[in-house]
């Protein structure tokens, strides 16, 4: 018993004694909560430290699949950034927030279209990715890592890692602007050609809406990710493109065989072409308008037919058009004021060998809002003219012309003079 | 032994005594207000919504208070201006001029605005125009669609956001003091719950209002009705509202008539509001757009 006691008197002590130590084996000096602040604080002091702005390679996607882009910014006091990006014409300046979260967060919390054209819907971004998704970016990024030289991002959707890199004196300016050219400029073509040693010549796979080409001769088919430069392209990584690894390409202003310049690797092996886009893919590519005026004999008779049946049925017409968009392409109508807009999907076929021929011919799946009711109520008088005819295209302009005429091969006199601008009343105008 | 007992006891309590001396508190707080610039629609918001009604405005997107579900964009400085500007003119102010004081709306209006740039696309293209959640919080979409030239079109403006407000707000009144059950019994049978949108269709108005709806979405079931029949009553002219009726037959008309009876009768006595003064200081306010100033925060 007494020995007990004894035992328990020593250890007791001691026991106590460590109990309370604690303090000793604290990995942080702070709590969380004053770290979190100081580290906002931080982010918010940097960021807005560089008073010349800020530049960063951004890909929205975290697969890369939409391209990528340059992202330039300005933060000109606690509440307010400029962004200029290159596919972005200008600069805007909008509001952002450091937001504490499982991380400081960057918060570009008011609309630019410089930054949110990447994170927002298909719907709204010109088509680009899903209707609900778009191209997948973020305008929510949590700061790894804020530090003069450097500031790294982490997208809070997307996950991929960003970094910006401080700019100098007025580089902001003229940069976003040298960018923003290069960007117009690449975007003014739609085709690219892929040329490799002994003069072979191939198509590249290319959606002019995003920056990914796809060589269909590589057997790996993997999509090659580019940013626009000025005066080049710069890969995501570097591919290889007929056995040599390429990670950047130059431009090279035009010569007499390349009218239009081209791109080309450091030792030349390969070239990368812009071609202007043959007018029966211009065509195809784009909704056109037509009107009862600008129709040659052959149109006009169907139109007079269709005219009281349209009448009688109580059919409004507001806009007529041809061509496709999105890859859907067909014969489409804004009818009743904008209530019905939709139409029905037509095979429009360049014909092979040529540059501007086009076969149009009725596929017959309906459209939008559009529907059967007002195809059989006079509109598919409207479009017989085009049913199963080849049309030769013409134009004044070489380069993605705003108006074309189509010339029926078989039928001289059915003739149209297609504008990309709208017109309304096509019946009566 | 006792003494040992004693001794034992003595050494525990001061132990006890000496152990985990507590750190001082810090008097300053570890939650820091930052200060951030304020610009003019915030200080405009504080005087014009917060100082009087108690209600918050977030333009500035805020992530937890946003639809995870949904990718959305912010607000733009400029189509927040006009809507924080357009919401007190048509959607608040009109209120306050029927029941004669501002206490109506600073008692039943919810307590917290959300402005979000884009609408809710869902993945097949179609999307959410508006919610409203426990009576708090209405969150408005489309902001950014919002501009010089939509600000003074009454039909997109009702379409995209006013209907959406009324409709909202009209909830959380029936919520607060019930409508009577007769209303529920005019069209009781042919409530579709979610199959309204399968059923009906705004470009086949006449099914809808032969059925005595005055929309696709009122067949959805008796509040969303009620609150649809009043959301249009209000913001229609007469003669609109009469255009739009007509689309149905005899029944359906007489039937709708039977349901805005209700609601006109239950606004009098439970809320002390005539809503044909309600349309008619509404349709005022609409009719003259054109003159009022949507972007000056003074």
């Amino acid at each position: 018993m007494k020995l007990k006691y004894l035992l328990f008197l020593f250890l007791l002590p001691a026991l106590l004694i460590s109990s309370c130590k604690r303090d000793d084996d604290r990995i942080f000096e702070t709590n969380a909560t004053v770290r979190m602040t100081e580290a906002v604080q931080n982010a918010y002091t940097v960021l807005q430290a560089n008073k010349s702005g800020w530049m960063m390679n951004y890909y929205p996607s975290q697969n890369q699949e939409f391209g990528g882009y340059t992202i330039f910014t300005k933060f000109i006091s606690n509440a307010k950034v400029s962004v200029g990006s290159d596919p972005i014409k200008g600069i805007e300046t909008s509001s952002y927030t450091i937001n504490s979260e499982s991380g400081p967060v960057l918060s570009f919390d008011g609309f630019n279209k410089s930054i949110h054209w990447f994170s927002e819907p298909g719907k709204d971004n010109g088509g680009i990715g899903a209707d609900d998704s778009g191209m997948r970016g973020d305008f929510e990024f949590i700061v790894l890592k804020a530090s003069a030289d450097s500031v790294v991002l982490k997208g809070k959707k997307s996950g991929s890692h960003l970094v910006m890199l401080p700019l100098k004196g007025t580089e902001f300016e003229s940069m976003s602007a040298s960018y923003q050219e290069a960007a117009k400029k690449f975007s003014d073509f739609e085709i690219y050609h892929l040329e490799t040693s002994g003069n072979k010549t191939v198509e590249l796979g290319y959606d002019p809406k995003i920056r990914v080409f796809s060589n269909p001769n590589d057997p790996s088919a993997k999509d090659m990710s580019f940013r626009v430069v000025p005066g080049g392209l710069e890969f995501y990584e570097p591919y290889i493109i007929e056995g040599k690894a390429v990670d950047r390409v130059n431009y090279i202003a035009p010569t007499n065989t390349y009218p239009y310049g081209y791109y080309t690797n450091k030792d030349n092996s390969l070239k990368i072409i812009p071609v202007p886009t043959p007018l029966n893919r211009w065509f195809r590519n784009n909704l056109w308008s037509m009107s009862y005026k600008n129709m040659g004999a052959l149109g006009k008779f169907y139109w007079d037919g269709a005219k009281p049946t349209l009448k009688k049925n109580g059919i409004t017409v507001n806009n007529v058009y041809i061509g496709g968009t999105s890859g859907v392409y067909g014969f489409i109508c804004n009818l009743q004021n904008g209530a019905i807009f939709g139409g029905v999907s037509y095979f429009i076929n360049p014909v092979e060998g040529t540059v501007d021929q086009v076969y149009i011919q009725l596929e017959g799946f309906g459209l939008g809002n559009f529907t059967g009711a007002y195809w059989t109520g006079g509109i598919n008088s409207l479009a017989t003219p085009f049913n199963r005819r080849t049309f030769k295209i013409t134009s004044e302009d070489a380069m993605k012309p705003t108006t074309i005429t189509l010339t029926d091969i078989g039928i001289p006199s059915n003739t149209f003079k297609l504008t990309l601008d709208d017109i309304n009343d096509p019946l009566n105008n | 032994m006792k003494a040992f007992k004693n001794i034992g006891i003595l050494f525990f309590s001061s132990a006890l005594l000496f152990s985990c001396s507590k750190e001082k508190i810090n008097s300053e707080s570890i939650f820091v207000d930052r200060k951030v610039e304020r610009n003019e629609l915030d200080n405009y918001i504080d005087k014009t919504y917060t100082k009087d009604y108690n209600i918050s405005i977030l333009y500035k997107f805020v992530e937890k208070e946003s639809d995870l579900n949904y990718n959305l964009s912010p607000a733009s400085y400029e189509s927040s201006v006009r809507m924080t500007k357009l919401l007190y003119h048509l959607g608040i102010d009109p209120y306050n001029k029927v029941t004669g004081s501002k206490d109506f709306i600073r008692k039943y209006f919810p307590k917290l605005l959300n402005y979000i740039g884009s609408p809710a696309y869902r993945n097949n293209g179609t999307f959410v125009l508006g919610t409203a959640e426990g009576g708090v919080k209405i969150t408005l979409y489309l902001l950014n669609r919002l501009n010089a030239q939509t600000g003074k079109d009454i039909e997109f403006l009702n379409y995209f956001y006013f209907h959406t407000m009324h409709h909202e707000f009209a909830h959380i009144l029936h919520q607060t003091k019930g409508y009577p059950v007769a209303f529920e019994q005019i069209t009781g049978s042919k409530y579709v719950a979610d199959s309204w949108s399968n059923i009906y269709s705004e470009n086949d108005l006449e099914t809808v209002i032969s059925n005595g709806f005055i929309s696709p979405y009122a067949a959805k079931e008796p509040n969303e009705d009620f609150v649809e029949t009043y959301s249009y009553y209000i913001t229609l002219t007469p003669e609109e509202w009469d255009a739009r009726v007509s689309n149905g037959d005899d029944k359906g008309i007489e039937l709708i008539a039977a349901k805005l009876a209700i609601i006109r009768t239950y606004f009098q006595n439970i809320w002390n509001i005539d809503i044909d003064k309600l349309r008619d200081e509404i349709l005022a306010r609409q009719a003259d757009l054109a003159n009022f100033d949507q972007t000056s925060l003074k």
